[in-house]
């Protein structure tokens, strides 16, 4: 297998999670992208400010490359718990995307520039002051958590507002209409009743 | 790059998915795994019905693999979203020895291919059937985390539990219940104050 094999197949599920992000904020107000829908305040910008950091922080430091243009978010002095889950007033949702936009060319460059076997340290792992790692683990981690967060994001967007799916409305899912899935879950629920003796 | 080398850690990420999904359902009762949780219905003991019959048609079929018990599913014989849901019949300690036979056809199949193993994945459009390994253990690396993101969301509206993985939550430490509930005020502020609304404006 070569090497451009690796990378290609990785870089495509990278960015088909990177996309789904973005799609699961479509067509949503300033208000719904950042309403917190969980006890732990899960919203939609925070998930993709998050993610711009998880990527800004594992293809800088780790593999000795710079920052790169003093990412606003990117500190080693967070000041509170949480700052990188929630979008500030002030911070409007095209910075956020911009944000997430300079993280993947960042990432990006990195993953086309350095082999996949280069070996680099990320300090936040581990109980030593880092862990040891090639371009390829932290990759594929990147792959998981932003995958993760996707999976967040569809339900966040799906309590919010009933939008499921990959690319519209409805994709990946039966073709049927809301009475079906009404019924659906009604049968679901009952199920699961039953075998819970209630 | 070697294949061991990769595959080390492409295994170690799809186990970490596979884990996160199972420590989801800890504690929970027959109701609780079962329960739909949003309007499509998702639910904890079906997001690993699928997940299991995932893993047994990637890593079987796929590479001329049989695996019998994943064949009705690849024909259209059985029920609209079935793999969705466990049935009343079906126990969790059923459902569970099934998510854990996939991970077996799953991980036989890593072992004795080379990760460049040409496969065909019988349930896609035929233009993008061709397949290799690596691309097929990313896929499901991908597809697992993602629905272990929906388990998140799920078993947090169940009981509010939350957390990345069993003994590391990867969240704020010591912060209590308090904490949490005005950081989530301040979200619902900010959030209403971005989207020009009153603080009490429905």
């Amino acid at each position: 297998m070569t090497t451009a094999d690796f990378t290609a197949d990785l870089a495509d599920y990278l960015q088909e999670a990177r996309n789904l992000l973005l799609l699961k904020i479509e067509g949503l107000s300033e208000y719904d992208v950042r309403r917190p829908l969980t006890p732990t305040g899960t919203n939609l910008l925070g998930l993709i400010k998050h993610l711009a950091l998880v990527e800004v922080g594992y293809f800088s430091v780790p593999f000795g490359r710079p920052v790169g243009q003093a990412h606003p978010w990117f500190s080693d002095e967070v000041e509170e718990d949480n700052a990188d889950m929630w979008a500030t007033a002030d911070e409007s949702r095209d910075d956020v995307l911009a944000g997430y936009r300079r993280a993947w060319a960042q990432t990006d460059a990195a993953v086309k520039e350095l082999p996949l076997d280069t070996v680099g340290r990320v300090p936040w792992w581990g109980l030593d002051g880092g862990a040891e790692v090639t371009l390829h683990r932290v990759l594929v981690h990147v792959i998981g958590e932003t995958h993760r967060h996707a999976g967040h994001a569809d339900i966040v967007r799906e309590l919010i507002d009933g939008s499921v799916g990959n690319q519209g409305v409805g994709d990946n899912l039966p073709d049927r209409d809301e009475a079906w899935w009404r019924a659906y879950r009604d049968r679901v629920e009952q199920a699961a009743r039953e075998a819970g003796g209630r | 790059m070697t294949d061991a080398g990769a595959k080390a850690h492409l295994h170690r990420y799809l186990q970490s998915g596979r884990d996160a999904l199972v420590w989801k359902l800890e504690g929970l009762g027959e109701y609780d795994v079962r329960r739909p949780l949003t309007p499509t219905g998702t639910n904890l003991l079906g997001l690993l019905k699928h997940l299991a019959y995932v893993e047994m048609g990637c890593f079987g079929p796929t590479f001329g693999r049989p695996v019998p018990e994943v064949d009705p599913w690849l024909t259209d014989d059985v029920e609209l979203n079935a793999d969705m849901w466990a049935t009343a019949e079906e126990s969790l300690g059923d459902i569970l020895a099934l998510y854990r036979r996939a991970w077996a056809v799953t991980d036989a199949t890593v072992a004795e291919l080379p990760l460049d193993a040409p496969g065909s994945v019988p349930w896609w459009d035929p233009e993008r059937q061709a397949v290799t390994l690596l691309q097929i253990l990313t896929h499901v690396i991908a597809e697992t985390h993602r629905h272990a993101g929906h388990a998140d969301i799920v078993r947090e509206l169940i009981d509010g539990a939350a957390g990345l993985s069993n003994g590391n939550d990867d969240l704020p430490e010591g912060v209590d219940a308090g904490w949490w509930s005005s950081y989530r005020d301040r979200l619902e502020q900010v959030a209403r104050a971005a989207g020009g609304r009153g603080p009490d404006e429905a």
